[in-house]
């Protein structure tokens, strides 16, 4: 029998029945996270809002802190600074005060409370250290004040221990007083200026000077036999042996006083104040008043008289040298009054010779009218008649425009030796020839005298101006700084003689020696003068490493020796070979004018140079 | 600006672009998971396709042979022959159903997935996005606290 298959072998559908999951579960995480991640971004975000606002809050309250501080600051210092307070409770007061003022004029400003916390804790520091700082100054101030008022009744106590004598009972008093008051200053710890060793000090010291000036006073007021008693005395002191030596040179002093007093009253006697000014007031009247007293004969003053009896000999050894000092004022007197009338009177002469001389060399006065010149003295008489002497010279036509050379410098020579000292003083020279050696009974002829006669009217000028100056320097600065000018070019020509003349030898024989060396001195001086005037030191133009050197580089003032040979030569030859005109006549003018030309440096040159006296000479030669 | 304020500003924008960055693969690795899902999808539905015809086919042959056998018996195609032919074929009509309703439920449970695997991208990516945006914040906090 067949056997029918089945399907599944009767067992029915083959394939379950599908069931299961219809897809993966979703994962809450991964749908959370984009909530949670915008939940953190808000919280972030809420977090940076956060922090820019307490930022903000912060960095306000800070800078309101900062402003708070700075002005509280301030008002607390310049209230520690203005605070007078001398304790410390006062200070604690005010300071308290000066606190709630600024706490309440925060609080009125309405501030938020975490902001008024904020300030207030930050004001904290400076109310500590400033409230400390007000109680330690006002604890110094008080100190100070205190220490001070302590000195100062000090300094009140030794002034009252001055007006006391130590034996007085209120000096021990009032030292008591002082040493009581230093102890319990020191025990205060007061910073005092005077502490108990150094007032004790002070003290013994006010003693000693009181002693001391009581006992001077004594003295200052004694008489001889008082002083005796008074330095008797001294040993018994109780004062340091310095300050008794002190005493003992006050009783000396003293003594000397005394004396000094006994010698001035009769030394008063020889009246001085009015000697020389009348005919009785003289020298021999004192000198008689002085005799007669020598003897006891004052004159009818019967004190003097019965004083000088009584007198050691000593004592008049003393008024006989205080008379002869009191003649020896009245001479020195006398003599200042004479050398005042000759100063005046060399004044007025000097100022009449000085108005008239011009007038009498160019011949404008006549002998009269010099005789009426209101000259005065002796002196002003021998001008006169010299002057008179001079106007009949100067009538007769003697006129030197060169000086003698020789007798010039003779002349010049004694003058700054000081042997000449005015111009009417007469003398001689060795050049000087017979007649004039024996004129006016030997003693020559004084400067005016010879004026016209040896010297040119320009040179009497230069004698007379450093006569007068060497004479009157010590008057004036000017006239001093002028001689002492004049005498170091004298030095400086004097110098130059040898140069100038040649070879000493060989001058001897030379007739033109002596007329180049004074007509060296003559240009020379001209460019002294004129350089001193322009402003120039004398000692720069009269020294050879000067710019400003005299003598000019190109200038040939030294004759050689042939031409010295030649000169002699030419001195014993009758044919002289004199230079010619062209060869020492002035620089060409060309087209400058007449006062450019006179001011040029070449003109002035060759004016103050060798060849100007030369060409003069020739041009007058021609004439 | 000073140079740690710089490197503030400068991590912050790197954090910021980083984040960006990873939520953009988020996103994308999502697609791509939910693109292999329903490529899974469209196998299975093949392999269920395949295992349909399978049963049908072994079914045919099965009630093939149980003509065959009935035949050769000499017996009539009815009574118990007839009814277990009918029993074949009707339940291979219903495995056919079961294989076709197993079927749509994995292609149910394989759509879901893929639309599960882009929800998550989204999500994570939209994450990111924030985690960007925070980091960008908490960046300018501090270069605003440092500039200050």
């Amino acid at each position: 029998m067949p056997k029918i298959p089945l399907y599944n072998q009767g067992a029915g559908p083959s394939v379950q029945m599908a069931a299961g999951t219809l897809g993966p579960r979703a994962q809450s995480g991964a749908f959370e996270a984009p909530g949670r991640a915008l939940a953190g971004f808000a919280d972030a975000a809420g977090q940076v809002a956060f922090n820019f606002g307490m930022a903000e809050k912060d960095r306000e309250n800070k800078r309101i802190a900062r402003e708070e501080y700075a002005q509280a600051y301030d008002e607390v210092t310049t209230w520690i600074m203005e605070d007078k307070s001398t304790n410390v409770e006062d200070a604690q007061t005010g300071f308290s005060e000066l606190q709630k003022s600024i706490t309440d004029r925060i609080a009125q400003k309405g501030y938020k409370k975490s902001t008024q916390e904020f300030v207030s804790n930050s004001l904290s520091k400076v109310f500590l250290e400033g409230g400390l700082d007000a109680k330690q100054q006002a604890y110094k101030r008080g100190v100070s004040a205190s220490a001070r008022a302590a000195d100062a009744d000090t300094l009140a106590g030794f002034e009252t221990l001055r007006k006391y004598t130590p034996n007085d009972p209120r000096f021990k008093f009032t030292e008591d007083l002082l040493l009581d008051s230093a102890k319990s200053n020191a025990e205060a710890g007061l910073p005092t200026t005077y502490n108990p060793i150094s007032i004790q000090k002070e003290i013994r010291s006010i003693r000693e000077n009181n002693v001391r000036s009581n006992y001077a006073d004594l003295i200052s007021g004694a008489d001889s036999s008082q002083l005796d008693k008074l330095e008797s005395g001294l040993p018994d002191l109780d004062l340091p042996e310095p300050a008794k030596n002190v005493l003992r040179g006050m009783v000396k002093t003293r003594r000397a006083e005394l004396d000094t007093e006994l010698v001035a009253r009769f030394a008063a006697y020889i009246p001085i104040e009015n000697v020389g000014d009348t005919d009785f007031d003289t020298i021999e009247a004192l000198e008689y008043l002085v005799e007669n007293a020598r003897g006891g004969n004052f004159g009818g003053d019967t004190a003097l008289e019965a004083e000088w009896e009584t007198l050691s000999q000593e004592d008049k050894n003393k008024v006989e040298t205080a008379w002869s000092n009191r003649l020896t004022q009245a001479r020195n007197q006398v003599s200042f009054n004479q050398n005042k009338k000759d100063k005046d009177e060399r004044d007025t002469n000097e100022s009449i010779y000085t108005d008239s001389k011009e007038k009498i060399l160019a011949g404008d006065l006549s002998v009269a009218q010099v005789r009426n010149l209101e000259f005065v003295g002796l002196d002003g008489e021998k001008l006169r008649e010299q002057l008179v002497d001079l106007v009949g010279r100067r009538a007769r036509g003697e006129l030197l425009t060169d000086s003698k050379p020789i007798i010039y410098r003779e002349t010049t020579a004694k003058i700054y030796q000081d042997e000449i000292k005015s111009v009417t003083q007469r003398f001689v020279v060795p050049s000087d020839p017979p007649e004039v050696k024996a004129a006016n009974n030997g003693a020559g002829l004084s400067i005016i005298e010879r004026q016209g006669k040896d010297f040119s009217d320009g040179d009497v000028g230069e004698m007379e101006r450093y006569i007068s100056n060497s004479v009157r320097q010590a008057e004036s600065a000017d006239r001093a700084q002028e001689t002492r000018n004049l005498q170091l070019f004298n030095d400086f020509v004097s110098g130059y003689k040898n140069v100038i003349m040649g070879d000493p030898v060989f001058a001897r024989l030379n007739i033109n020696s002596e007329s180049r060396f004074y007509d060296f001195k003559m240009q020379m001086r001209e460019r002294f003068f004129r350089e001193l005037d322009a402003g120039k030191e004398a000692k720069d133009l009269l020294n050879p490493r000067s710019r400003d050197f005299l003598i000019r580089v190109d200038e040939e003032w030294t004759p050689s020796p042939r031409l010295i040979m030649e000169e002699i030569k030419a001195s014993l030859d009758a044919n002289t070979d004199t230079p010619k005109l062209q060869d020492v006549a002035p620089p060409p003018r060309g087209n400058r004018g007449v006062q450019e030309y006179l001011g040029s440096d070449d003109y002035l040159n060759w004016a103050t140079g060798p060849k100007a006296p030369i060409y003069r000479k020739l041009l007058e030669a021609q004439r | 600006m000073d140079p740690a304020t710089a490197a503030v500003v400068g991590s912050s924008v790197l954090s910021f672009k980083g984040n960006m960055q990873a939520a953009k693969s988020a996103r994308r690795v999502g697609e791509y998971n939910a693109q292999l899902a329903e490529n899974e999808r469209v196998l299975l539905l093949q392999r269920k396709a395949a295992e349909e015809a399978a049963i049908r086919r072994n079914s045919e042959r099965l009630r093939s042979t149980q003509v065959v056998q009935t035949a050769a018996s000499g017996v009539e195609m009815s009574g118990s022959p007839m009814q277990a032919l009918a029993d074949a074929y009707f339940n291979t009509e219903l495995d056919a159903l079961r294989i076709q309703y197993a079927g749509e439920v994995e292609e149910v449970a394989k759509v879901s997935e893929a639309a599960m695997s882009r929800a998550t991208g989204r999500a994570r990516s939209k994450a990111l996005q924030t985690q960007a945006y925070q980091s960008l914040l908490t960046g300018g906090e501090k270069a605003a606290t440092l500039l200050g």
